[in-house]
């Protein structure tokens, strides 16, 4: 009796939670607002802002060039020996961090190692690069290049890009180039000419090229943003 | 008097479990439906295309949205002066309409005594006329008067690479806070290496708000009708309601806006955000990502921390929630979705960083947004600038933020880096 008589009560029990449960589907809310606060914003130690200028400034020896060498390259290249070693230090591709760039020879028999497709180095041939003619309204770009393969009795440059204070010499910093046809009498690390900005346009960060005489033509080795590339400037 | 009682408290329980379960399944995620669904019309006589169940405007449809995407537009409607490109198809269809291409724009700009980014001044018309304030070059306009050409002063230059649109409904209705939350784990998954830099920019249909940016290179936009709208003016010179002014009015006949709506209401620009809303997420090539060296790259793609910013899935917000400063109600097709994407929608700073500010600080004028890898398998050349025409070349591009997750790359066998590679082609 006492049950039958709370019939309804008992039916409007279980509705109530069941259409409340329904409602939620329907029910709108709002995006909350994003308050970043300087407290919650992580504070990142190994990527800083980008500096005006390489951070290291230890002189490079020519066992630190061969060390680094090996990391990257393992036993794949060699340090070109003969005569003192060519190599020079700066900030190549503006980052703000010191990278290297030393001249190499492949060992004969990595030759498969060095051209392999998943190698952990670019193979790039500087005075190859494509640079987009200013001012045509559209512009066609060429057929991607085939592949770049290094050669037996090729001299390469070999670039090593930089990271943290290190440089070069940190043992993440392994974003390697091998660069074909473009090893040179002597190089030496300047700001980049007048003539390649006029060229090239101002590049958006403060970086070094590489001045060369290669083969009695004066040039310079430059970090488009995206590859090396050779202007002469002859 | 005990038996009334244990009744009581036998439908309490019952009650509470009942309604639970139908909050749990009204509010439970599923995935995002998938499909390359858009076939471009003018090569499919009668649309073939298959939404993924947005609720069209009254009157409207999804092939109708479609039509208006693909449309080639003409001086007489309000192209140019300036201008990229006549359709918004011409930079959105590979494989079908809404897509990538392998089409770029010019970016252009200079920096001042203390390293600021400053967007250049261009002078055209012989000089009678500037355009002012504007990092983008049109490649094209309609008389030889109006053509943009690039003064030596703005010696910072970048292409840009068009971006995929399909799906994007989806990541317009990830909360804003999801994305934030995402860029505060990353220091802690990465031991510091990396950090996504979240910025909030203005929604340009709800004056006064912002939100959360996720579309564009530089995270530039926040909603699909802002992107409408920017694409509109910036790329086809198309003057709408949310960018009423065009660029230069040397050669310009028509007058602003030049986007009125049509007999449904409805402007182009509410068509284009309609049909992108419309489109399902992307999908894996499933046979490729079944073979068992496809599952293993996905397991290293994980394991070397890859996926920290190439972050695998997303759950949008529930049905129902109000974003886009409060134009917009996220509909039960685009809810409580779990999408794919491999993107954090976040700004990095992976060394290709390519100088432009637009919408964030100044501090991210060498960060990018994270490229999502779906609908990896549709590109041919990679990255911002399409510089990069291997997928190995792509992954070696990374550094700064990546380096960690580079050298765990490099450290990899080569029969490794080949499933891993396998998995990246199966997206």
């Amino acid at each position: 009796m006492i049950i039958r008589s709370r019939i309804p009560a008992f039916i409007a029990f279980i509705m109530c939670p069941l259409l409340a449960s329904c409602g939620n589907t329907s029910a709108k809310s709002i995006e909350a607002p994003v308050v970043p606060s300087a407290s919650q914003r992580p504070a990142v130690s190994m990527t800083p802002a980008r500096k005006a200028g390489p951070t290291q400034t230890i002189p490079a020896t020519s066992a630190d060039v061969r060390a680094a060498v090996h990391r990257v390259f393992g036993d794949s290249v060699l340090v070109e020996e003969r005569g003192q070693p060519r190599f020079v230090t700066g900030d190549f591709n503006g980052d703000g961090y010191e990278d290297l760039m030393v001249v190499v020879i492949p060992v004969r028999n990595k030759l498969a190692e060095i051209n392999d497709q998943l190698s952990n180095w670019s193979i790039e041939s500087p005075t190859h690069v494509y640079h987009p003619p200013k001012n045509q309204k559209v512009v066609h770009f060429p057929p991607a290049p085939k592949p770049e393969q290094v050669g037996a009795k090729e001299t390469l440059v070999a670039v090593i890009h930089g990271f943290g204070a290190e440089g070069w010499r940190h043992p993440l910093a392994r974003q390697a180039y091998l660069l074909r046809n473009v090893a040179g009498d002597w190089m030496s690390v300047q700001a980049p000419p007048e003539s390649l900005i006029r060229y090239f346009g101002r590049f958006p960060s403060r970086r070094d090229v590489v001045a060369e005489n290669r083969a009695g033509a004066r040039g310079v080795l430059y970090w488009t943003g995206a590859t090396y590339a050779w202007y002469g400037e002859s | 008097m005990w038996r009334s009682v244990m009744l009581y408290v036998c439908a309490l329980v019952l009650v509470m479990a009942i309604g639970t379960m139908s909050i749990v399944y009204s509010q439970s995620s599923t995935q995002a439906p998938t499909g390359f669904n858009t076939p471009t019309l003018n090569q499919n006589s009668g649309s073939q295309s298959v939404s993924n169940g947005f609720p069209e405007p009254a009157g409207d449809t999804f092939a109708n949205d479609q039509q208006h995407f693909e449309e080639q537009d003409g001086v007489d409607n309000g192209l140019g002066p300036v201008y990229n490109a006549q359709s918004c198809v011409n930079c959105h269809q590979n494989p079908n309409t809404g897509g990538i291409s392998q089409v770029t724009e010019l970016r252009v700009g200079h920096q001042d005594a203390y390293g600021n980014f400053v967007n250049p001044t261009i002078t055209i018309n012989d000089g009678a006329n500037s355009i002012p304030n504007r990092s983008l070059i049109n490649d094209r306009a309609v008389c030889p008067q109006a053509q943009e050409r690039v003064p030596g002063t703005e010696t910072i230059q970048t292409l840009r690479a068009s971006l995929n649109t399909l799906g994007d409904g989806f990541v317009e209705s990830i909360d804003s806070n999801t994305l934030y939350q995402i860029s505060l784990n990353q220091p802690y998954q990465s031991g510091g290496y990396i950090a996504g830099e979240f910025i909030q920019v203005p929604v340009l249909e709800a004056p006064g708000q912002i939100r959360g940016g996720r579309f564009g290179w530089k995270n530039q936009q926040a909603s699909l009708l802002s992107f409408a709208s920017d694409a509109y003016i910036n790329e086809q010179g198309i003057t709408n309601r949310l960018n009423p002014t065009d660029t230069t009015t040397v050669c310009k006949t028509t007058s602003d806006p030049e986007d009125t709506p049509d007999n449904l209401g409805m402007a182009d620009i509410d068509h284009f955000a309609v049909f992108m809303r419309g489109t399902m997420a992307l999908p894996v090539d499933s046979a490729l990502l079944a073979t068992s060296a496809a599952q293993q790259g996905q397991q290293l793609f994980n394991s070397i921390g890859c996926n920290i910013c190439h972050v695998p899935s997303i759950t949008t917000a529930p049905p129902g929630t109000v974003i886009n400063g409060g134009a917009f109600t996220v509909p039960a097709a685009l809810g409580n979705k779990i999408i794919h994407p491999y993107s954090d929608f976040l700004l990095h700073d992976v060394g290709t960083g390519d100088g432009i500010v637009q919408n964030g600080p100044a501090d991210t004028a060498n960060k990018l947004r994270t490229p999502p890898l779906w609908g990896l398998r549709t590109r041919s050349r990679m990255m911002h600038d399409l510089a990069s025409t291997t997928r190995n070349n792509a992954i070696l591009r990374h550094s700064n933020e990546a380096v960690q997750v580079i050298y765990n790359y490099q450290n990899l066998s080569t029969t490794q880096k080949n499933n891993l590679i396998t998995f990246l082609n199966s997206l």
